[in-house]
């Protein structure tokens, strides 16, 4: 699936792993903590009046240091996204402003699918490691660092050994209440950091027919935690319903061929996972949630790109309906953005949450990235619904962050520690 | 690239992320100051990457285990390493954005090499000979690959000076 498209994308008529080839890049993100400095250096390299390869095919979203300033004060914060807002404005490309004070217009891995910029067989690259989101729509989704980005912006096109692909064939049933995130988890304590390092991540089979496109896009974001470049789902009709309801622009779906080598097949049968948790301090540091010793806590964080889905805040909300938050913890809740906050708050999901005692905050990358309210303090430990658990990403190095599924998590502030399981006693009396 | 890069070696372990080279905490990640001051803040060793006093790293080549910066796509990571005073890590994998980042940038010299070494070779002199491709620690010396079609990139001085080197040539428009 990938050689397809990024021999298209090279003007090759083959390829194959290994290569090293120049590609067209299809849409290049960027967002507030990346744009000024790669501006400075686009500036800096291609003149002070260079201009956008294509001004159409860039979009800037201010989202991650959006509402820092909840946390602590930081004028720089302010300068880059004034930076962004700058840029944009100079280039005329495409960009989301916030859209209150320190409220995004969302994350830029959910908020550009839901506007219709990401479709089947494009190449996307964007300057967040978590890109690869988008192979959940049969594109190639990978991030780059600043200066790569500079010279995308120039040039539209970027570098890259052609990977090899993985595949991961997901079978069975799911059993009820088991997500996206349980699987990507299980797959992580499998194959390890760097498992899929410098490879692509397919994934097919009955399960990913079963999920939902954001539980897709749970899948796919995480594959960088694997070492991957992208997550890959090839397109299916829940794809192009998603795709075509949010743009119309014409796109080209690309699918493996029948007879498509990978370097390795990996096969799983689902039927019996369990709730899966990452323990401190890596995301592969995986064991099913029975195998898992208490673990008290007294933070809860459902959000992120990860985490903060309309599908993740429903799992949560219809778990913990009823219940409150124990005495001594904070649960923190953010939806990755406005849409999403718009329907959740529809759907009475937010309603449900602010009643169990959770803080619904703004939108925007916030805590995952150690940038809003919900991080860590000294000696906390706490289970967040993002993608990392490294020391010190999301708040103190001292703090302790364990991963798990939204609903996990949930359950996990009603009982002031690490578990699945509620009981009728938990519940509040009215 | 220096055709030979002479300096003290330091050790870090497998798995050192980029939160750990220049920590979300000290969001936004801005001047050359800050960020070698930060440089491998959380990375704790005896004697620490970074030295108080200076405020700079007196390790010239990092040697490191696997995956080395892998998690977030931040290029603060790499320019941290460099701005602190490092011009090569030798590392028994990298994670992919670390190591395009190093080339693209050019700032930092990444060698993938599946070396012996641990925390005995902090502070041992090393030798990197990039023309000829070899390291040499105390009388060992250890020949690496070279970088293939990247090569051009790297000589160029990243990937920057590469396109516009094509662009000066006409190469491409």
């Amino acid at each position: 699936m990938v050689e397809k498209m990024l021999a298209r994308a090279s003007g090759n008529a083959y390829v194959k792993p290994g290569m090293a080839i120049f590609i067209q890049v299809d849409l290049a993100m960027s967002c507030d903590t990346c744009v000024g400095p790669v501006a400075e250096i686009f500036y800096e390299n291609f003149g002070e009046k260079a201009k956008l390869w294509n001004q159409n095919q860039v979009v800037l979203v201010a989202d991650h240091l959006i509402h820092i300033n909840d946390l602590r004060p930081e004028p720089i914060a302010d300068q880059l996204y004034q930076d962004l807002v700058q840029f944009a404005k100079e280039q005329d490309c495409q960009w989301f402003d916030v859209v209150a004070p320190g409220q995004a217009a969302g994350i830029c891995h959910i908020l550009l699918p839901e506007k219709g910029f990401v479709r089947p067989g494009m190449v996307v690259v964007g300057t967040d490691s978590h890109t690869c989101t988008f192979g959940a729509f049969g594109c190639f989704g990978t991030g780059v660092g600043t200066t790569e980005m500079a010279n995308v912006f120039a040039m539209g096109d970027t570098w890259i050994r052609l990977p090899e692909t993985l595949l991961f064939e997901l079978e069975g049933f799911l059993p009820k209440h088991i997500s996206a995130k349980d699987i990507i988890l299980f797959i992580l304590g499998k194959i390890g950091c760097e498992g899929g390092r410098g490879k692509v991540m397919e994934f097919r089979g009955s399960i990913i027919d079963q999920l939902p496109i954001d539980e897709r896009m749970t899948l796919c974001n995480m594959a960088t935690e694997c070492g991957a470049l992208c997550g890959l789902i090839a397109p299916d009709k829940l794809t192009l319903d998603y795709v075509q309801s949010r743009s119309q622009e014409a796109f080209e779906v690309v699918v493996s061929d029948p007879d498509a080598e990978y370097e390795q097949v990996y096969r799983f049968d689902l039927s019996n996972l369990e709730p899966q948790v990452a323990r401190p301090y890596k995301p592969d540091q995986v064991s099913g949630i029975s195998e898992l010793a208490e673990v008290p806590i007294t933070r809860a964080y459902i959000g992120s790109c990860t985490g903060g889905k309309l599908f993740d805040i429903a799992e949560a909300a219809e778990a913990i309906k009823g219940y409150h938050v124990a005495s001594g913890v904070s649960l923190f809740v953010v939806p990755a953005s406005q849409e999403i906050r718009q329907k959740a708050e529809e759907l009475g999901y937010l309603k449900i949450l602010e009643e169990a005692g959770a803080q619904i905050l703004k939108s925007g990358c916030g805590a995952c990235i150690n940038a809003g309210l919900g991080v860590l303090g000294k000696e906390e430990t706490g289970v967040y619904a993002i993608n990392r658990n490294f020391k010190g990403r999301s708040g103190d190095p001292s703090g302790k962050n364990y991963l798990a599924s939204p609903r996990v998590v949930a359950i996990s502030a009603v009982k002031a520690k690490i578990t699945d399981q509620l009981n009728e006693v938990d519940i509040v009396q009215p | 690239m220096d055709k030979i890069i002479t300096g003290k070696a330091f050790y870090c372990g497998d798995f050192v992320d980029t939160d750990v080279m220049s920590p979300g905490r000290f969001e936004p990640l801005e001047g050359e100051e800050l960020l070698a001051r930060i440089a491998l803040i959380d990375y704790k060793s005896d004697p620490p990457y970074v030295d108080p006093k200076t405020q700079r790293s007196p390790f010239t080549v990092i040697f490191a285990g696997r995956e080395f910066g892998c998690g977030s796509s931040r290029d603060t990571a790499p320019r941290a390493l460099a701005y602190a005073g490092s011009k090569v890590v030798i590392a028994r994998s990298f994670a992919r954005i670390f190591f395009r980042n190093c080339i693209n940038m050019g700032l930092l010299l990444p060698i993938q090499y599946e070396h012996p070494f641990d925390e005995a070779i902090v502070g041992k002199e090393v030798t990197v000979n990039t023309e000829q491709r070899y390291f040499q620690v105390e009388n060992q010396r250890f020949e690496y690959g070279d970088f293939g079609p990247l090569t051009d990139i790297m000589e160029a001085g990243g990937l920057l000076n590469h396109i516009k080197q094509k662009i000066a040539t006409g190469e491409i428009a």
